[in-house]
């Protein structure tokens, strides 16, 4: 495909539009995300999540700024969500993000939650192999918000950056019990508003039993541009520590079992909504009614006999 | 107040009324709409009487003009005294271009000045750096020296007339210039009349046009009070301005209520700067939008006047009176002019500027008719100058003070506006004040969300804009289009050029290097901005130095 | 999954008036469609680096200060550079009449003066992105 070999050459354009692609579930995507997989696996995948308003955005602003001084390629997929009622969205994460301008090293992509059928995660990934395979670096994976489903998609990274700011200590002892799980790095934000000290050594005390990586704790002010260069060294010491036998290997078997139980579930799900069109599926619904068959066995049946799209 | 009593038989009256004559009316005649809402979609009733007064004491929310709490107007006498100043706000292209316009409205009977900077000026750019492209001259004057600044008021009598700037990052050094050229011609500060609306706060909050983060440029503003309580007694440091947060979309109470929290914010700032209230607090004004609802907006002056007065002396322990009084320009509003059947906007701004004298304004600007298209041409322009004039000399509504005063209606909607005035402020105060607010988009958010429920209001037709989504004709609207010459900008990049040729470029580096060290520390910058401009340091020079050292504002944008 | 239209909404210049920028972005987004909104102060080379990577189907563009002549037609002109010329470009502001044929001209498919319906703005955007 056309499309593929602009996207390895390094074509923007063709990245942008194969990302649309993905998001529009187009019927071309998965021919060129197949095409495309042999050259990812390279970039160091990072997921920020925290609460609305921690300014992570304003911290992975600093981050691109501070990983193009070292050189590294740097791209951004930054997730918003849809407005349930419209289906639209006003995207503005990059406006946080807007004073890399137009240098060639960064490529940074909004997306919007929509409803995708494989589940936002799986689409959040795919985006960020298209980056991969583009030649990008490093990959910052942001989502809004602290729920289930936006630390799953933050703890698929190589690397998750939990982010919080300054916050009395009972509020600290709160911490979702997932929050604290997930993290490789922990950051305070906002330390320009006081209280980092005692918060960060709180978490601190927190994380002491974790096994294996001892996540860190980091301050800084995205504001002031104040531990920056710490949090750049945190992350490259995490990647260190996971190529040199600490658990890259593992991360990607993790990954890969959630995308391909994901893309299972997708698929099964595209076929059968192909069949609840059909004269067949009507019949099974009025065999079930007239209690000839139950549900589940029926359910059982139908799997049985069914074709994937090709 | 109304005695009980009183009140009672009113009552009754009242309900009689609706019992019979309004319920007779209502079967033949029902109303138009289910509710009727103000410019700002505030409900309005139906009728106003001394009920809706009740618990209010006219002898002490009203008082007597010229006395606390100055509700109907600062003066004992108002306009019987003296009219407010037509002040029009005007510049475009070149010095030259602006100084032109200044003495041809100044034939036309304007009596004070007001100066509209280009773009790049205010964002302290100067004409001929790579970020001015395009934008020199189209929507003000370009300022970008002392030699701009000289040509700008050539032949014009400054030690007599009142100047108004628009100018706000980078006030300091726009006034720098303007006392720099006073100096020159001989003409003392202590005679200095005029304004800077070296209005920060509103910036990041409406109209975005800033240069570096909240901290520095209020330490600048500052240094203005303080440069100017000392050598420029007479004028007016910073006008507190609601204009813009109404233009950006704000209701009404928005505009009342952050303009004034504004106002509290530099006052707090000075205070901590270990002024004394009184010596600086008389010289701050402010500056509202005068808009399309007559009677919420000079209920919105009245309320302003009486909120800033009681919380100057009893908040803030302002003793002497001129401390207590909110002296207020307006401007009508410009948003509300329409490209469409442009003539139509003439009328517009008469009701507007109608509202602003009934307010009780101490100067008026007045738009053109032209300018939902452009910088407003000669023709337009005296017209808007004429509305005024028409206003002062044949209406009538100048000859005594408040005449609205006591209005059942008005007063009530005065009430009102004060109230939700002060829930905005507990608002503000639970966000940890006015910075830290704009800090996480308060304002900015309760602005857009103002602006898009007015837009769909007329989308739906729920409100009516003569000749927009109503009594529209097909034709195209004719206006004499007014352009910025390419003589002119070439003009101002060769005087721009000469200068840097011919300073001393010795005494420039020095006194660049001195303002570095000043803005590093905490000295007072003022004083070495003045040198700088002396030195014929240029706008875009001074500001750099700055940006250098305060960093510049980035926005934080929330949906 | 059917295609969302994607639109970049883009203030070039200095200028800092953002009210119609922002209430346009509001109209499309409840309109379905999904917004990049950049902010303030934009030179037309980061707007079409920001469309290119964003993949959006057209540009808006917005200004009051009388730059729009000096900016626009650059938008258009990078696109093309950038070998993206298929990426629709629309304008609104205060743009005096004289302007729109220029504007065209140089490659603006639509400018949208002060008093037009959202409605006529969406319904654009809806009919002229692919």
């Amino acid at each position: 495909m056309k499309i593929v070999e602009q996207v390895l050459k390094g074509d923007k354009r063709a990245a942008g539009k194969l990302i649309s692609m993905i998001e529009d579930d187009d019927a071309g995507a998965t021919e060129a995300l197949a095409a495309i997989y042999p050259h990812t696996g390279k970039a160091h995948v990072v997921g920020f999540t925290g609460p609305p308003g921690v300014g992570k955005s304003s911290l992975i602003n600093r981050l691109i700024r501070e990983f193009r001084v070292r050189d590294r390629k740097v791209g951004v997929v930054a997730v918003d969500p849809t407005s349930p009622f419209t289906g639209g969205a006003v995207l503005g994460d990059r406006i946080r993000m807007s004073d890399t301008g137009t240098d060639p090293g960064v490529f940074i992509r909004s997306m919007a939650t929509r409803g995708h059928s494989g589940g936002l995660a799986l689409a959040t990934f795919d985006a960020v192999k298209v980056l991969d395979a583009l030649g990008i670096d490093l990959i910052f994976v942001e989502t809004v918000g602290a729920g289930q489903s936006e630390i799953d998609i933050a703890s698929r990274a190589h690397t998750t950056v939990v982010v919080q700011m300054p916050q009395s200590g009972d509020a600290v002892q709160a911490l979702k019990a997932g929050i604290l799980e997930i993290g490789d790095i922990y950051v305070v934000n906002k330390t320009d508003l006081g209280g980092a000290d005692s918060m960060a050594s709180n978490l601190d005390f927190m994380l002491e039993e974790r096994q294996g990586w001892r996540p860190p704790v980091v301050q800084t002010s995205a504001l002031e541009g104040k531990g920056i260069k710490e949090l750049a060294d945190a992350i490259n010491k995490h990647y260190r520590y996971l190529k040199g036998g600490g658990g890259w290997r593992r991360r990607e078997s993790d990954r890969a079992r959630k995308e391909l139980y994901e893309s299972m579930k997708r698929l099964l799900a595209e076929a059968y909504s192909d069949e609840t069109e059909g004269v067949a599926f009507e019949e099974v619904v009025g065999a079930i009614v007239v209690r000839k068959t139950d549900p589940r066995s029926a359910a059982k049946t139908l799997l049985r006999d069914l074709k994937l799209p090709k | 107040m109304s005695r009980p009593e009183e009140l009672e038989a009113i009552e009754k009256r009242l309900r009689r009324w609706e019992e019979t004559t309004l319920r007779d009316s209502l079967k033949k005649q029902p109303e138009s709409r289910e509710s009727f809402v103000t410019t700002s979609s505030a409900p309005v009733g139906r009728l106003y009487t001394p009920i809706d007064l009740r618990g209010s004491d006219p002898a002490e929310t009203l008082g007597v003009p010229g006395e606390f709490p100055y509700t109907r107007g600062i003066h004992p006498t108002m306009y019987r005294g003296r009219l407010w100043t037509m002040r029009m706000f005007a510049g475009f292209g070149s010095a030259e271009d602006t100084n032109r316009r200044f003495r041809y409205l100044i034939d036309h009977g304007e009596t004070g000045l007001s100066v509209a900077l280009d773009m790049p000026t205010l964002y302290g750019y100067d004409t001929d750096e790579v970020e001015a492209k395009g934008e020199f001259g189209t929507c003000g004057v370009a300022v970008s020296s002392l030699r701009d600044m000289e040509v700008l008021f050539h032949g014009i009598d400054i030690g007599a007339v009142s100047t108004s700037m628009t100018i706000n990052s980078p006030a300091s050094v726009i006034w720098a210039m303007y006392l720099a050229n006073a100096e020159k011609r001989g003409v003392p500060w202590t005679g200095l009349r005029g304004t800077i609306q070296n209005d920060i706060l509103k910036e990041y909050q409406a109209q975005k046009e800033w240069m570096f983060p909240p901290e520095p440029s209020m330490r600048l503003v500052v240094d203005t009070f303080e440069f100017g309580t000392e050598h420029v007694p007479q004028w007016n440091t910073i006008s507190i301005s609601g204009y813009h947060i109404r233009e950006a979309g704000s209701t009404a109470v928005q505009e009342l209520a952050f303009t004034l929290a504004n106002g509290f914010e530099y006052v707090r700032w000075g205070i901590d700067r270990g002024l004394a209230i009184d010596d600086f607090a008389p010289r701050l004004s402010f500056f509202f939008n005068a808009h399309n609802d007559l009677f919420e907006e000079i209920a919105k002056y009245r309320a302003a006047r009486r909120i800033w007065a009681r919380e100057m002396r009893d908040t803030f322990g302002a003793k002497n009176p001129r401390s207590w009084l909110l002296r207020f320009h307006s401007q009508t509003a410009g948003v509300s002019l329409t490209a469409q059947q442009p003539e139509v906007n003439i009328v517009r701004t008469a009701v507007q500027a109608l509202a602003a004298v009934l307010g009780g304004t101490q100067s008026l600007h007045t738009n053109s008719y032209d300018e939902a298209f452009q910088v407003p041409n000669e023709k337009a322009v005296r017209i808007a100058l004429r509305t005024q004039q028409i206003l002062a000399h044949e209406s009538g509504v100048a000859n005594t003070v408040d005449p609205l005063g006591g209005a059942y209606y008005v007063e009530a909607l005065t009430d009102r506006m004060e109230k939700e005035a002060y829930d905005y402020f507990d608002r503000i105060q639970a966000l940890g004040g006015v910075i830290p607010a704009i800090r996480k988009g308060f304002f900015q958010q309760e602005i857009a969300n103002s602006a898009y429920r007015y837009q769909k209001e007329i989308e739906d037709k729920e409100r009516t804009i003569v000749g927009v989504n109503d009594f529209v004709v097909d034709e195209p609207s004719e206006v004499e289009p007014l352009r910025v010459t390419k003589e002119a900008f070439e003009r101002q990049v060769r005087r721009l050029q000469r200068l840097r040729k011919e300073r001393n470029p010795k005494k420039h580096a020095k006194a660049l290097n001195a303002l570095r060290k000043a803005c590093e520390g905490d000295a007072n910058t003022m004083p070495f901005i003045l040198d700088a401009v002396r030195a014929e340091a240029t706008l875009g020079e001074v500001c750099d130095v700055m940006r250098e050292v305060f960093g510049v504002w980035e926005e934080p944008l929330l949906y | 999954m059917a295609k969302k239209i994607r639109v970049l909404m883009a203030k070039p210049g200095l200028d800092g008036h953002d009210r119609g920028a922002k209430v346009v972005a509001r109209a499309l987004r409840d309109a379905g469609m999904e917004v990049i909104y950049t902010g303030l102060r934009q030179s037309p080379e980061d707007i079409v680096e920001a469309a290119i990577q964003e993949d959006v189907d057209a540009i808006g563009l917005s200004s009051l200060s009388g730059a729009h002549m000096a900016l626009f037609p650059e938008v258009v002109k990078v696109l093309k550079k950038r070998g993206a010329g298929d990426i629709l470009v629309v304008a609104g502001g205060i743009i005096p009449d004289d302007d729109i044929p220029k504007l065209k001209k140089a490659g603006i498919k639509a400018v949208f003066g002060p008093g037009t319906p959202l409605a006529d703005i969406v319904a654009f955007f809806r009919s002229s992105a692919k």
